[in-house]
């Protein structure tokens, strides 16, 4: 534990967290006990709050909201409880609700194969939906309520046309890659005359300390796409995308990075 | 008559049942100030608004959990917010993180109350000016704290000035910092 004066002297590092871990818990030992430097310590807090008013305003894009309403309306859907599963690690006890995640996305790819029949991918689409349906009955005999829930909600055709109801009959293009438990597969889908995507799937944890981060290669040029969240994952692709472009992952620092520093997941050329 | 709007406590407790149009309401009231600031750490749009997607996000998933007792709602999301946007940066820089990435918890001493209050009734001007008007070393110090994700032992190796400086710059900055802000009109002049 620190002593009083110590921790005064260090009040202000605390308050913007610009202390290291041992040194928080040093304090927060002696802020157990001392009112005055509870109090202190809280003013500094309270004006640091203020700090972000600081910042010169800058506007995020205007799709923005969107994505986020769209995100968390397709998590809904998918029962709520998918990214929680998904990010639990998929080994061992998870392995289940793994499953049930890696189902949701079985389930939403089958909703684009419909969407693109007219492409031919509803038979698959449709076998595909038959097959995942029949593991679910399997899966019911040992799943807990809440995953029966999820799948319930899951298997539900209306939820799925629902998702993929803004993007019918466009192009899909299908992708899968990884190894073993970090194995998945997602879609890029491109409603009618457009050229904007969205990229649909269900990610399974990246190993520890990294996150999947997707590049669109257009004209032999690397851009960023954006690090995908794990879990239930619709994600609108930054730029317009067309046919010859490269759409494709890599493991990254949770950040992100600038330009791909592992070896590709997987890719499709669009 | 136009109808009340809705407390940001509202809102939390609207997305803990899962109504996602409060999410919406939470989105259109800071939505700015959360890509101002996580704009302002990154300096990189997309990179930036991965930080509030994900901090809108985090709200609406832990809902359930927010304790109106610990803080406000709009300190808790720009705490997520600025938590993740440093999170990344570190990682950009390859340094360490000291905040799990997966949730930022309230903390008892993000104390509601006055601090809510002073919040919605400052303009950014203000603050800005009050941070203007601190000695430069303080200014630095503060910033590089809070927009850059330093310690105060990376913060004296930066500035090459003893870790007790740092600190008492850290300390007596924001101290003066609350002052100004306190009565703004006394010693803040807003542009």
């Amino acid at each position: 534990m620190m002593d009083h004066d110590a921790v005064v002297e260090i009040s202000g590092a605390y308050a913007l967290d610009a202390v290291t871990p041992e040194e928080a818990s040093a304090i927060e030992a002696h802020l157990a006990s001392c009112e005055a430097c509870r109090s202190a310590i809280a003013e500094m807090r309270g004006t640091v709050q203020l700090l972000p008013l600081a910042c010169e305003i800058a506007e995020p894009s205007n799709d923005l909201k969107k994505r986020i309403a769209d995100y968390a309306r397709a998590e809904l859907r998918a029962g709520g409880r998918i990214r929680r599963a998904a990010t639990m690690d998929p080994r061992g006890a998870s392995k289940l609700r793994w499953w049930t995640a890696a189902a949701a996305a079985a389930v939403i790819l089958c909703g684009f194969g419909y969407a693109v029949g007219a492409m031919g991918a509803r038979a698959a689409a449709e076998k595909n939906m038959a097959e995942m349906k029949r593991e679910q009955a399997l899966a019911h005999t040992t799943m807990d309520l809440e995953r029966r829930h999820t799948a319930a909600i899951l298997a539900d055709d209306k939820v799925v046309h629902s998702v993929v109801a803004d993007i019918a009959h466009g192009k899909v293009w299908e992708m899968s890659g990884g190894s073993g438990e970090h194995w998945w597969h997602c879609v890029l889908a491109q409603p009618p005359g457009q050229r904007n995507a969205t990229l649909v799937g269900v990610v399974p944890a990246a190993p520890h300390g990294m996150k999947y981060q997707a590049w669109i290669i257009h004209k032999g040029k690397v851009h960023r796409a954006g690090v995908m969240p794990t879990g239930v994952a619709m994600v609108n692709m930054p730029m317009p995308v067309e046919s010859g472009d490269v759409v494709a992952f890599t493991m990254e620092p949770p950040g992100g990075s600038d330009k791909p520093t592992m070896p590709w997941v997987m890719q499709q050329v669009l | 008559m136009d109808r009340p709007k809705p407390a940001d406590e509202t809102l939390i407790a609207a997305l803990a049942g899962n109504e996602l149009d409060a999410l919406d309401v939470l989105y259109d009231r800071y939505h700015r100030v959360a890509f101002s600031m996580a704009y302002r750490v990154l300096g990189d749009r997309l990179a930036a608004e991965d930080v509030v997607q994900d901090a809108f996000l985090s709200v609406w998933r832990q809902a359930r959990s927010f304790r109106a007792d610990r803080g406000s709602a709009r300190t808790w999301l720009m705490a997520i917010v600025h938590h993740r946007a440093i999170d990344k940066l570190r990682s950009h820089a390859n340094m360490p993180n000291f905040v799990p990435l997966e949730v930022v918890q309230q903390r008892e001493s993000d104390a509601p109350g006055t601090w809510a209050q002073v919040w919605s009734s400052l303009s950014g001007d203000v603050v800005r000016s009050a941070l203007e008007q601190l000695p430069a070393e303080q200014k630095k110090s503060i910033e590089l704290a809070f927009f850059s994700g330093y310690t105060h032992v990376e913060i004296a190796g930066l500035m090459g000035v003893p870790l007790g400086t740092v600190k008492g710059r850290m300390r007596i900055g924001l101290q003066k910092l609350k002052s100004m802000l306190d009565r703004p009109e006394a010693g803040v002049t807003g542009a």
